[in-house]
């Protein structure tokens, strides 16, 4: 009887052996997997330094033992391939310049510009980083990023295209951001910065769950006077935008002088000839 | 003497219609050759006159002359009888907004020896009344006790039939005054680009011209493009952004063409916000950074609007410090931040721009306003990218040419060899850039009243303290200041429409499940901006 080490390693042989001969193959016709820059852009897509060279698994397997006539038929094969796959390729070109567009020389995309890496504070890059916040929309899925670079960068002005970014950003993780900033984001109450961001605060509507969070902020210490008051106008402006008022739940739990500061905002929106509150 | 009126008339129209001698000048501001010699002058009751700031009349050289901007006065409620009284009042308003003891470093003062103040006389009806020109009134305003009131469209149309009498008449800001004492008015102003016509119209009483401040302040209004500085009561703490949640309000209207049909959910694509539209567009003085500029261009720094506050806001919207003309006492958030008849360092750049000098900037407050990155859904084989150009509509320096990018990687296919001797396809990713110019087009928003009439009032307090008075509807003008809302409600509402600081481009993206990246400059006749950060789309189905 073998003994079980020789049953393992004979089994081993069996599978082992066809493993590597399929994971050889697999390297030799590689896979055309879905190109850096092609990837969807749930999250904003990134751009990364293209390969020299990428492998495809197009055309069939080929062999170790191919005979002349074989390999003459295999890069024929590949040549019309390419051809196909280059002509195709080449409509993208075709449809630009048909709409008058000229091909031109141009850098691509730097990764860790557009992925707004904050890192590159540190690495004296601030400037190419407030450029790309300030002169692009960010996507849902960078709100963590401009938050932290809102918390962390140098330059006010930095700081405060951070806030301005996240709040061009629609969307509930944007929002918290913004909501985490304010509340335990460690900002100075006079950092242009933190004073930019209760403005940009906007539940959805009244009876959002994040409506009832931010009218709870009317009463909190952690505010200035002015940011509640920013607060409670927005809650007014939403509600008369809609026609709705918060949810009787809300209201209770406010204090009488946060729901005062709300019917306050509401008739500064509505009066034709305001006083000042 | 009223049968001789008619005679002064038709000498006054063959003099006018009789084209300009050569200027046979005794000095350098006596122009003999036209109407307005002091001889004719004295002897036929005054049409209207032209008088250099710096003293002196001007001809018909000077009208023709571009280096000359020309503020027209027109009178309104003045009866034939008054004529001598509004000729008194141009004449002081003349000697008070050039006078540096009054009106210190003001515009009117250090550019007098280029400004020309050109009058015409209409005889009219009191104000207030059907036979009043240009339907004048002083009507309740809806934020502060009265305002004046008139037709801007028929001034416009005045204007265009008094060129027909002075051909070279091209307004730089046109003031009107009404012929009034009566106290608690406010006077007002339509910037230009707010209206979409090459100059605004400036309203103020006989009262105002006691002092310098409001016809030289209005008239920067309409003619520099400029917004109040000061911050309206009650708003001192509250933000413009904040209204940006009536954004989804306005409606597209057909400056768009085809693209509104095209997508549907366009707020949810693209990044337009009211604040925008009110306070970074095109009106220089405000706007709605601290920074606004947003690119970087060599050899132009980024420029700082240190105090917030301006446009009605006391937050979100932010001004240059120094005290100046356009500046007010309402809230003062640190030294330079008041009231002066004088300029901030960008007022001035823009006054100096405005009456000859270069651009002095790059237009450098840019922003890729969408498709927002990260948009999931699919396109059709032409994606449309927005461009958000805060000087879009500037009045002096209005971007002349968009210059878009669109970068891929396309996949170069190319045959690859494994141990020198098995062919199979392989690919090189390749950056590849394609660009095009566009041209600026006119893009405005409708705010349908009614579709807000919820937010009406504080919509019509906006509006109005922007300029917007006077809106066009089924042919004729609904005023928008004169009454209250719920008056005009009784009636009907008004839409009123914005001409906007955004700018669409259609881009042929046909690759699927390609993610394309874009990016934009401007050129403004003078200096190119850089671009903007590279955003990107994808391209599903």
């Amino acid at each position: 009887m073998p003994s079980t080490r020789a049953r393992f390693a004979k089994a081993l042989r069996w599978v082992a052996g066809p493993a590597a001969l399929l994971g050889l193959l697999a390297w030799v016709s590689g896979g055309p997997g879905p190109a850096k820059a092609t990837s969807r852009p749930d999250v904003a897509a990134t751009p990364e330094a293209a390969p020299s060279f990428a492998a495809s698994a197009l055309g069939s397997v080929p062999k170790a033992d191919l005979s002349p006539a074989a390999r003459l038929a295999a890069l024929a094969d590949t040549r019309r391939i390419v051809e196909e796959r280059n002509r195709e390729a080449a409509k993208d070109r075709a449809a630009f310049a048909a709409d008058g567009w000229q091909m031109v020389r141009a850098e691509a995309p730097d990764a860790r510009v557009v992925s707004l890496d904050p890192a590159l504070l540190g690495e004296g890059r601030e400037t190419d980083l407030r450029v790309q916040i300030a002169s692009t929309v960010g996507s849902p899925a960078q709100a963590g990023k401009l938050a932290d670079i809102a918390r962390r960068a140098r330059e006010e002005e930095t700081r405060v295209a951070a806030v301005e970014a996240l709040g061009r950003i629609a969307g509930a993780e944007a929002q918290r951001s913004l909501y985490d900033l304010l509340v335990e984001g460690g900002l100075d109450a006079e950092d242009p910065a933190r004073r930019a961001i209760a403005p940009l605060l906007r539940p959805t509507d009244l009876d959002d769950p994040y409506a009832a969070r931010l009218a709870a902020q009317l009463d909190s210490d952690k505010l200035t006077a002015v940011e509640r008051k920013q607060i409670a106008f927005t809650l007014a402006l939403v509600g008369l935008r809609d026609g709705m008022e918060l949810p009787p739940a809300t209201l209770a739990s406010l204090s009488p002088r946060a729901r005062e500061l709300v019917a306050a905002m509401t008739a500064l929106a509505t009066q034709s000839n305001p006083a000042s509150p | 003497m009223r049968s001789l009126r008619p005679l002064f008339a038709i000498a006054a129209a063959v003099a006018l219609a009789a084209p300009a001698r050569a200027a046979t000048s005794i000095t350098s501001t006596f122009d003999t050759g036209t109407i307005n010699s002091p001889v004719v002058y004295a002897a036929l009751p005054t049409i209207w006159k032209c008088v250099k700031a710096s003293g002196g009349f001007c001809g018909a050289n000077e009208l023709a002359n571009g280096w000359y901007k020309q503020v027209v006065i027109l009178p309104a409620g003045f009866a034939e009888a008054d004529r001598a009284a509004f000729w008194s009042e141009f004449d002081k308003m003349v000697v008070t907004a050039g006078d540096a003891a009054k009106a210190g470093s003001s515009w009117t003062v250090t550019k007098k020896s280029q400004i020309l103040y050109v009058g015409h006389f209409s005889p009219s009806g009191p104000l207030n009344t059907a036979s009043a020109i240009f339907g004048a009134k002083v009507a309740p305003h809806p934020v502060r006790g009265y305002a004046l009131s008139l037709s801007q469209n028929a001034v416009y149309a005045k204007v265009d039939q008094i060129r027909a009498d002075i051909p070279n008449l091209r307004p730089f800001g046109v003031g009107v005054l009404f012929n009034t004492f009566q106290d608690e008015v406010t006077a007002n102003a339509a910037p230009p680009s707010f209206v979409n016509r090459a100059f605004g119209i400036a309203k103020w009483t006989r009262l105002d011209l006691a002092r310098a401040y409001v016809p030289v302040h209005e008239l920067a209004h309409c003619a520099l493009n400029f917004l109040d500085e000061y911050v309206e009561a009650g708003f001192q703490d509250l933000s413009i952004r904040q209204i940006d949640i009536a954004t989804p309000l306005l409606l597209w209207n057909g400056t768009w063409g085809g693209f509104v049909n095209a997508i549907a959910d366009l707020l949810g694509v693209y990044d337009y916000n009211v604040s925008e539209m009110l306070a970074n567009n095109g009106n220089d003085n405000i706007t709605t950074s601290a920074w606004p500029t947003t690119v970087y261009t060599p050899g132009f720094p980024s420029q700082n609007y240190v105090y917030e506050g301006g446009m009605f806001f006391g937050r979100g919207t932010f001004h240059q410090q120094g005290d100046n003309l356009m500046d007010g006492g309402s809230v003062n958030r640190g030294p330079g931040d008041g009231f002066a008849y004088a300029h901030s360092s960008y007022q001035q750049q823009v006054i100096n721009n405005a009456f000859g000098a270069v651009a002095p900037r790059p237009n450098d407050r840019l922003r890729n306003a969408g498709p927002k990155n990260g948009w999931p859904l699919a396109f059709g084989a032409t994606t449309r990218v927005m461009l958000f150009d805060g000087d879009k509509n500037h009045h002096f320096h209005p971007t002349q040419s968009y210059t878009v990018q669109v970068g891929w990687y396309e996949r170069y296919w190319k045959t690859c060899w494994k141990w020198g001797f098995i062919p199979y396809p392989c690919y090189d990713d390749v950056w590849t850039t394609a660009q095009r110019g566009v041209a600026p087009a006119y893009r405005a928003l409708d705010l349908k009243v009614s579709a807000a009439w919820s937010l009406a009032k504080l919509a019509q307090k906006v509006v109005c303290a922007v300029g917007i008075n006077e809106v066009s509807s089924g042919g004729g003008t609904v005023r928008l200041c004169d009454q209250n809302i719920e008056t005009m409600g009784a009636n009907f509402l008004p839409t009123v429409s914005i001409p906007v600081p955004y700018q669409d481009v259609s881009v042929p993206a046909s690759q699927w499940f390609t993610t394309y990246w874009w990016r934009f400059k401007t050129a403004n006749g003078r200096a190119d901006s850089g671009f903007t950060g590279w955003s990107s789309f994808y391209r599903s189905l």
